[in-house]
């Protein structure tokens, strides 16, 4: 009796371990996936958009192809629409779990961007660590063209942006979670990075390009961007300062901002101290240190300058200087910061450090 | 017959860390962050206290049980019929509590990882709490050290990997309240994340000395978890802000999900998250059915245990399957808070009131 018992059980418990063997309803096989690399984003006539794809190709079939990944674009209401277009063109599946970066056409991020970003987030098929760029250029040349360094399709854009490859603080990193969550955020614009088509890479960093809302209002150069950085505390490695006699590298920042509200204005101080060393003295015209600090002193004041002129005349709080206001504010008021940053009171003080002259001494 | 066993103190201390873990990570966040305007840490501490309060209540009513089990010590003192009816606002919400949180972890892998298995699938993980509540509650607390062991590990890793990325200007107003949560009901609704306590009560027997201990370990585990609860609150709000949070159904799973890194060797922290929230899960859901068997036992002595809990399952699982949708978790979570506060405050009350009425009546018998 207990034998029989005993055999039912274990009857039951394969019978119960058949489920498993059915497999997950959402499996696919690697090689049976398209993975997207980079996703570009352009305005097409009307509401229309056409989405860009790029797939890196696997080695095996590199030999049938001349190229390391293909390429294709699809017409779409939505990008959603597009993807679920572009999936009758497709033999595998098209997954967008593994997309690098988003690459949005500057005609498009004019017309505004947030209807194009929300199916990432809401959907969570791309992932929100991608990079977002602005493109300015022919998308198609950029999404077909061969990449000059050879690195997959996809990680060649990560790259440029990443701190621990070609990533420089002028290039401003921006991710796609964080381009979405400032498009909620009444105190915090975007700034994400310009590229244009390059001769002879894929892209060029142009700058930075200034949003009020989801659209484009103007664009910060790479000098400008430099200072955003600083002042931001998204400096990271070291930066090189290109001025008119001697080079200087920025290998260390601090900034410290104080806030304050006078009769519903605001007020912001800050204070940055900067460690830099000489990397190259000018041959024409002889310089000493305090010579050549203070001529990088006044370049930042001028870059600064111009940076919260731009900002500050459309209203675009890039800085996030407004979220130091949420304690001194009413919720009912938040919405108003756009016009109380125009404004502002900003004011900026640099201490610069010369650490070195590198390994010889300046005379 | 099995033998019944009283919970150690660092048994409870472990079974209550695993109850946050399974109720602070998915939906207790978008709750708390939706009902205030202001400082998030102030609903957070006054529900602490709440709790604290609740389970003092709780231990005063174990301490007189002498070794009894609660149900079995109110039935012998108000009968059958009274136990029924001031006990049937508990098992309803043990039994919401069971549906909504099976149903949402279903719904949560649904909206992160495999968005097309059917959702009958995906709610039979109920069948291993179900065998484990079945084997009794040493089982439970056996798995319970086991799972503790590495998930409290993990989760506190991606905790801190979470400081990635943060502005804690975000997070701002820190101190500044006007009390606005107390008029949400999204305030109410994140009670379930307090009862973790109750639930212990309903099982096993209980003296004045391990309802003492019980107390301690629960009050040690609500200070030890509350960093916890406040790190799953605050990680989205310091990355994303207020405004884009209150939209986000998993702020922490979004969370996760904006963490980049070179050296996180694991691509996909949502996955760890969700994997370990499932053992989270699957020590609570036994504790709550077994809560929900010994429920039934002891009003139905002669009931087959067996059948009780096949039962149990199956119309847990049925529910579970029959809820159409996301916006139905969360519209039983607000309808069942009236359960919660009546489980929470008012059932200690009328069981300490319905254990002195059985002791004056034997009093009064035995003259």
């Amino acid at each position: 009796m207990n034998r029989k018992r005993c055999g039912w059980r274990i009857v039951s418990l394969f019978g119960l371990l058949m489920f498993l063997t059915t497999g997950c309803w959402d499996a696919k096989d690697i090689d049976n996936r398209m993975m997207v690399g980079v996703m570009g984003l352009e305005k097409s006539s009307g509401s229309d958009i056409n989405v860009w794809f790029r797939f890196p190709l696997p080695k095996g079939t590199l030999a049938m192809s001349e190229k390391d990944f293909f390429t294709m674009s699809q017409y779409g209401q939505t990008v959603s629409d597009a993807m679920n277009k572009a999936k009758y063109k497709l033999p595998k599946a098209l997954d967008p779990s593994s997309t690098r970066a988003i690459l949005v056409d500057e005609s498009l991020a004019k017309s505004g961007i947030e209807p194009y970003l929300e199916f990432a987030v809401r959907e969570r098929s791309v992932p929100l660590d991608a990079v977002v760029a602005i493109i300015r250029g022919d998308m198609e040349r950029i999404f077909t063209r061969t990449n000059p360094t050879g690195e997959l399709s996809g990680i060649y854009t990560k790259l440029f942006f990443e701190t621990y490859a070609g990533g420089v603080p002028r290039k401003n990193k921006t991710m796609l979670w964080e381009v979405y969550a400032k498009l909620y955020n009444p105190f915090h614009a975007n700034l994400i990075p310009l590229l244009t088509e390059g001769r002879q890479n894929s892209f060029v960093l142009a700058g930075n390009a200034i949003f009020v809302n989801d659209r484009i209002v103007g664009e910060l150069n790479k000098d400008e961007s430099l200072l955003y950085e600083i002042f931001t505390h998204r400096f990271h490695d070291s930066e090189v300062e290109l001025m008119s006699k001697s080079d200087i590298r920025i290998v260390n920042n601090h900034s410290r901002i104080k806030t304050a509200l006078q009769d519903g204005k605001p007020i912001i101080r800050i204070d940055c101290s900067l460690v830099t060393t000489l990397i190259d003295s000018s041959r024409s015209r002889k310089q000493n240190a305090p010579q050549i600090l203070a001529e990088l002193e006044s370049d930042l004041n001028k870059h600064a300058k111009s940076m919260f002129e731009k900002t500050q005349r459309e209203g675009a709080d890039v800085f996030g200087f407004g979220d130091r206001f949420r304690s001194r504010l009413k919720p009912a008021e938040y919405e108003k910061w756009p016009e109380m940053f125009k404004r502002a009171e900003i004011s900026y003080t640099f201490h610069i450090d010369l650490r070195n002259t590198g390994l010889e001494f300046l005379d | 017959m099995k033998r019944l066993s009283t919970i150690g103190g660092y048994d409870m201390l472990v079974i209550q860390m695993l109850y946050t873990g399974a109720a602070a990570g998915f939906i207790y966040p978008c709750f708390i962050i939706r009902s205030t305007e202001g400082a998030y840490w102030i609903p957070l501490v006054i529900w602490a206290i709440g709790a604290l309060l609740s389970s003092w209540m709780y231990s005063r009513l174990l301490a007189r049980l002498n070794g009894e089990k609660l149900l079995a010590r109110i039935i012998a003192s108000i009968g059958v019929v009274w136990t029924c009816i001031i006990c049937l606002p508990v098992f309803l919400f043990l039994f919401a509590a069971l549906v909504t949180m099976l149903r949402a972890y279903s719904e949560m892998i649904t909206m992160t990882m495999l968005p097309t298995t059917p959702i009958a699938f995906l709610n039979g993980m109920l069948l291993a709490p179900a065998v484990l509540a079945l084997a009794g509650m040493m089982p439970i607390v056996r798995a319970a050290r086991v799972f503790f062991l590495f998930t409290v590990l993990l989760t506190l890793g991606l905790l801190i990997v979470g400081l990635s990325d943060v502005h804690w200007t975000l997070g701002a107003p820190w101190i500044r309240t006007n009390g606005d949560f107390f008029y949400d009901k999204s305030f109410y609704a994140g009670s379930f994340m307090w009862m973790g306590f109750v639930i212990t009560s309903f099982i096993g027997p209980y003296t004045g000395q391990s309802a003492r201990r019980a107390w301690k370990a629960y009050a040690t585990a609500i200070l030890c978890g509350l960093p916890f609860i406040a790190g799953h609150i605050y990680l989205p709000i310091v990355t994303f802000g207020r405004e884009l949070s209150k939209r986000l159904t998993f702020p922490f799973i979004s969370k996760m999900d904006a963490i980049s890194h070179y050296w996180v060797l694991v691509e996909n922290l949502t996955a760890i998250f969700v994997s370990v929230t499932m053992f989270y899960i699957l020590v609570i859901m036994a504790l709550k059915l077994r809560a929900v068997g010994e429920m039934f036992s002891g009003l139905i002595p002669r009931a087959n245990i067996r059948i009780i809990y096949a039962l149990a399952f199956l119309a847990v699982y049925t529910a579970a399957t029959l809820l159409t949708s996301w916006r139905t978790v969360e519209e039983i979570t607000l309808l069942t808070i009236g359960f919660r506060l009546y489980v929470m405050f008012i059932f200690p009350l009328l069981g300490w009131l319905a254990l002195a009425y059985g002791q004056r009546v034997g009093k009064e018998e035995s003259l």
